[in-house]
């Protein structure tokens, strides 16, 4: 199965010059904890809740700071047309819970996430996917996936 | 947070646990509301809702919790209620020779409540538990009353 099959397509994005505040209120509409940071049609970054408590509250950047201050700059991502397991195997590696979905011309057209795995796609392979992600040192996001 | 790469923290008031702060609790209700990171007080983002379990409940019965919370992470406290530690999925997932069906219920705890990879020890006040710990003594669902 494809992952443009089980993707979520409807990717609420930020710009990099909107504030952290911007980015929270988003995050807490849509009860996410990571956004895409796009700028003409690319995607440029992600930002987590967790950028904004540690690289922004932590460093003392205010509301009104800009998500290109706390944003992760490298950005891990699958294409809508790889398989699903495949994916799953790579958000085990790269211990993720989500990646953004581009298509064959860099464009950002969903995001994909080890729940949608779970119930649109291969169990076992998620369950794996689960325990690399809660290895001892793993990284907590995508955000600092290296 | 950042010193020691978490994503959660215990609040206590002298001897007395009050509340629970995550790094998500501090975006969600501190930066969403415009709030000073300087100036601001814990107090107002924490969560006041302690899911919390004994510190002689067996690893069953903590993940049992978890799922029905749906939570990632329990507040341990003690006789005198405490606080004792914190356990998360993490750590039963360390657990080499686990018999419990961890990936079941982590699948369950995440996916059921999940959106987004945050990871709060509290469970957010617009999700119900599915039930109550059902007055099971080696858990303790702990409200802000109880405290």
């Amino acid at each position: 199965m494809k992952i443009s099959k089980i993707m979520h397509r409807d990717v609420k994005i930020v710009g990099p010059n909107e504030t952290l505040r911007d980015a929270a209120v988003v995050m807490k509409k849509l009860d996410v904890g990571v956004l895409p940071v796009g700028e003409h049609d690319k995607l440029v970054g992600m930002i987590t809740d967790r950028d904004i408590a540690i690289r922004g509250i932590a460093e003392g950047k205010g509301p009104d700071a800009k998500a290109r201050d706390v944003m992760s700059h490298e950005v891990k991502y699958c294409f809508e047309d790889e398989d699903v397991d495949h994916v799953a195997e790579n958000m085990a590696e790269l211990q993720v819970r989500r990646l953004p979905v581009l298509n064959r011309d860099k464009r950002l057209v969903g995001i994909v996430s080890l729940g949608d795995l779970a119930t649109q796609g291969s169990l076992p392979k998620t369950a794996r996917a689960l325990h690399g992600i809660s290895q001892p040192g793993g990284q907590r996001n995508q955000s600092h996936a290296a | 947070m950042k010193e020691f790469d978490i994503g959660a923290l215990p609040v206590v008031d002298g001897d007395e646990l009050v509340g629970v702060v995550t790094d998500r609790d501090l975006v969600i209700r501190g930066v969403e509301q415009g709030a000073d990171p300087v100036s601001a007080p814990v107090s107002d983002a924490m969560t006041r809702h302690i899911v919390a379990c004994h510190e002689e409940a067996s690893i069953d019965e903590a993940v049992s919790l978890m799922a029905q919370e749906r939570v990632r992470r329990l507040v341990v406290v003690n006789g005198g209620r405490e606080l004792a530690g914190i356990i998360s999925l993490s750590d039963l997932a360390r657990i080499e020779d686990s018999r419990i069906d961890l990936s079941a219920a982590a699948l369950r705890v995440i996916f059921d409540a999940d959106g987004n990879g945050e990871d709060p020890c509290t469970r957010r006040p617009d999700r119900r538990p599915r039930s109550r710990a059902a007055g099971r003594d080696f858990a303790r669902v702990c409200s802000e009353a109880s405290y």
